[in-house]
């Protein structure tokens, strides 16, 4: 393990934006499971700060879209535990993407909602299920996908498309909002830097036998 | 991947209470027993295990709404469904909340019972003359649901949205608030000069009035007898609004608009009625009549600015700022002032008053009586202080308390906040915009609003007089055995504070 720092010792609150993009390698949202409630205040915030091509303002009553956040709060027996996007430093994601829409910038996994195809591979890949396919609305209206029209109706079918975490990286500041919304403190932004010995990890948990 | 669980979920679970219609529920097949809702209930209404789905006890509930303010387990309409199964459970849930079927927004675990479809259908009958009043507190909200910044001020916009909606009068609750301090200060010089119980306590809030009932049934002669602005409002129209306007109360429908999730509670009091008929006849919320104004494809931001009618929506600054903590304390020293004294009050602005801690207190002169007030934000800081009124160590004459944290403007059905760290900032709009609505008003002080003058003159009489007692003034109900053991340790912010 000499390789990898974790770095989650480190202060997070005076993390900002600028100390996420400089990172090496990947940073992603860790949960502390134990602590979780499960009020899904960090999905409603999720949804609230990727809307904003929705007119959602700060109340409820602005919404006129279906909340589809980019963490999952999920229930294993008693525990509740959020789930997100890891941002794997190889993203199994990309590899299994057929057309290149999910890249990665300064550390952060991306999925370019407009190139994506909703073929679902990335969603197989994920090994942690963090990526959801879901329909795409625009002004608070489905988007339609063009030719794709469902015959005996004669309608055009809803263009999906695949989403998960970005780390907030359109909110240009602070936090993710996620963890700022977080009521008990149980979202913390890790940030892990590279290491350039993978095996060597793969010796620790997996030994050759 | 959701957590929410499937159980079949029939009618929301309550227990046995003292009303039949209970307001506030929690969705058993949506809670995932957070509790933060436990956590702003100000009276242990919220029972349960965490983790589990919890319920209220309606007997306790004192119908605030905080819970449904704060609560953000929302139903993940997409998740492990079909689009048609997820549609049908979200029409069944819209039922179950008696909410329109043609809502956007999404549903959360707790939720209050609405009346808009009841409102809307009432609304078509024919042969109705239909009236409506706002709270103060609406003006300064409602904005928000079509997506403008915090405390946005709109009075203009909802009355005309109001009378694009049907309503044949459009008339303000502020009017009933000039009304209620009227009638409330005059009640305060009088227990005071006559010897009264005291300290005297507001009554405009029904939640601050059940939780009274409920938890400190010895102390309701300590209550003003005054009904709330909103029924003051409601008795009038029937009566002197009836008059003016050539109507048959029976004829009337009243509607009030209200930021408060208990006004339903208290509009449906069997004590709140003249001569058979109710003062008033249903209550929506902030955001119910945002629902409305959507339902009803009115563009609410680029209506133009009009004005209520006239006489019952004329009011002053002292009666718009009783959206605000603090603000019929405020609105009734500068009333009381001037009637004690017969001087003008030097200042009008009351700084001392204004504030968000829980408790504020303060010694105001005046004249020769050294007036000790305080005022009350959030019913958790309520059961400190009415522990010391009934040791019989409270020397205050008059306190206000509202239920809500920052008053009416924090009201349980006030617009929903999607994120935690915007309530403080969206409460500190609401409010300095009620503070800017009544210091850009000419008239500032209720005995200065010539409409109420007239209303005294010509309908009825004088405060406290024979019309005042039959129209404007109710009774209170012991409801409980009496407070559970707890304790109160909220910090008081002690200001002494001289008018002159």
């Amino acid at each position: 393990m000499s390789g990898t720092r974790n770095a989650l010792s480190r202060p997070m609150s005076r993390m900002g934006a600028a100390d996420r993009t400089s990172a090496v390698a990947s940073s992603f949202v860790v949960a502390d499971a134990g602590h979780c409630i499960g009020c899904k205040a960090c999905e409603l915030a999720c949804f609230a700060v990727h809307s904003q091509t929705n007119g959602i303002g700060a109340s409820v009553g602005t919404v006129s879209v279906p909340v589809v956040p980019k963490v999952y709060v999920v229930r294993a027996g008693d525990t509740y535990v959020p789930v997100q996007c890891r941002h794997c430093e190889n993203a199994p994601c990309a590899h299994a993407c057929p057309v290149q829409a999910i890249r990665q910038e300064n550390g952060v996994v991306m999925i370019d909602e407009e190139l994506c195809i909703s073929c679902t591979s990335c969603v197989l890949a994920c090994p942690f299920g963090a990526i959801e396919v879901s329909t795409v609305y625009r002004e608070g209206r489905v988007m339609t996908q063009p030719g794709l029209t469902d015959r005996a109706a004669h309608k055009a079918l809803p263009r999906t498309a695949a989403g998960k975490c970005d780390l907030c990286a359109d909110t240009n500041g602070g936090q993710p909002a996620c963890v700022e919304a977080c009521p008990n403190d149980v979202l913390r932004l890790a940030i892990v830097e590279s290491d350039p010995l993978p095996e060597r990890r793969r010796e620790v948990f997996f030994p050759r036998l | 991947m959701s957590i929410t669980t499937n159980n079949a979920s029939s009618a929301p679970c309550m227990e046995t209470t003292d009303y039949t219609n209970p307001i506030i529920h929690i969705d058993p097949s949506m809670c995932t027993g957070c509790r933060r809702c436990a956590g702003v209930c100000p009276v242990d209404a919220i029972e349960g295990q965490p983790g589990e789905p919890q319920t209220v006890n309606a007997d306790r509930c004192v119908i605030c709404g905080q819970c449904v303010q704060i609560c953000s387990v929302y139903a993940s309409d997409w998740a492990g469904s079909s689009p048609q199964e997820a549609a049908s459970r979200r029409q069944e849930r819209l039922r179950e909340r008696d909410m329109p079927a043609d809502i956007g927004e999404p549903l959360f675990a707790a939720y209050y019972s609405g009346s808009l479809n009841k409102v809307t259908d009432m609304m078509t009958k024919p042969g109705q003359f239909r009236i409506v009043q706002c709270a103060p507190a609406i003006r300064v909200s409602i904005a928000e649901e079509f997506g403008m910044p915090f405390g946005t001020l709109t009075p203009g916009k909802m009355a005309a949205a109001l009378r694009r909606l049907g309503f044949d009068r459009v008339y303000d609750t502020n009017f009933g608030a000039d009304v209620t301090i009227m009638e409330e200060g005059t009640e305060l010089i009088r227990r005071v000069t006559e010897g009264g119980p005291l300290p005297m306590f507001t009554s405009c809030c029904p939640a601050w009035v059940r939780f009274a009932e409920i938890e400190y049934p010895d102390l309701l002669d300590h209550l003003s007898s005054c009904k709330s602005p909103m029924q003051m409002l409601g008795s009038l129209v029937k009566t002197y609004g009836a008059q003016l306007d050539e109507v048959e109360p029976a004829n009337i429908y009243s509607v009030a608009i209200m930021p408060c999730t208990c006004k339903q509670f208290e509009c449906d009091r069997p004590e709140m009625e003249s001569d058979g008929y109710r003062d008033v006849d249903e209550v929506l919320t902030t955001r119910e009549l945002a629902y409305w104004i959507k339902k009803s494809g009115i563009d609410f931001m680029n209506l133009p600015d009009e004005e209520f009618d006239s006489p019952l929506g004329r009011y002053s600054g002292a009666g718009s700022i009783f959206g605000v903590t603090g603000g019929v304390m405020e609105a009734a020293i500068r009333t009381g002032y001037e009637l004690l004294t017969n001087e003008k009050l030097p200042k009008l602005q009351l700084d001392f008053v204004r504030g968000e801690e829980g408790i504020r207190v303060a010694e105001v002169q005046v004249g020769e009586l050294e007036l000790k007030v305080a005022v009350v934000a959030g019913l958790q800081h309520a059961y400190g202080l009415l522990d010391r009124v009934q040791a019989g160590e409270c020397d205050y004459h008059f306190i206000e308390v509202m239920g809500c944290p920052a008053g009416c403007i924090s009201g349980g059905g006030q617009p929903k906040l999607m994120l935690e760290k915007h309530r403080i900032e969206a409460y500190r709009a609401r409010k300095s915009s009620i503070y800017g609505h009544d210091a850009g008003l000419q008239v500032r002080k209720s005995h200065e609003n010539p409409h109420i003058i007239k209303l005294y003159d010509e309908f009825l009489g004088e405060p406290l007089g024979h019309v005042s007692h039959h129209l404007l003034h109710t009774t209170f109900q012991k409801r409980g055995p009496g407070k559970q053991s707890r304790s109160c340790d909220a910090p008081a912010k002690e200001t002494g504070s001289s008018i002159h």
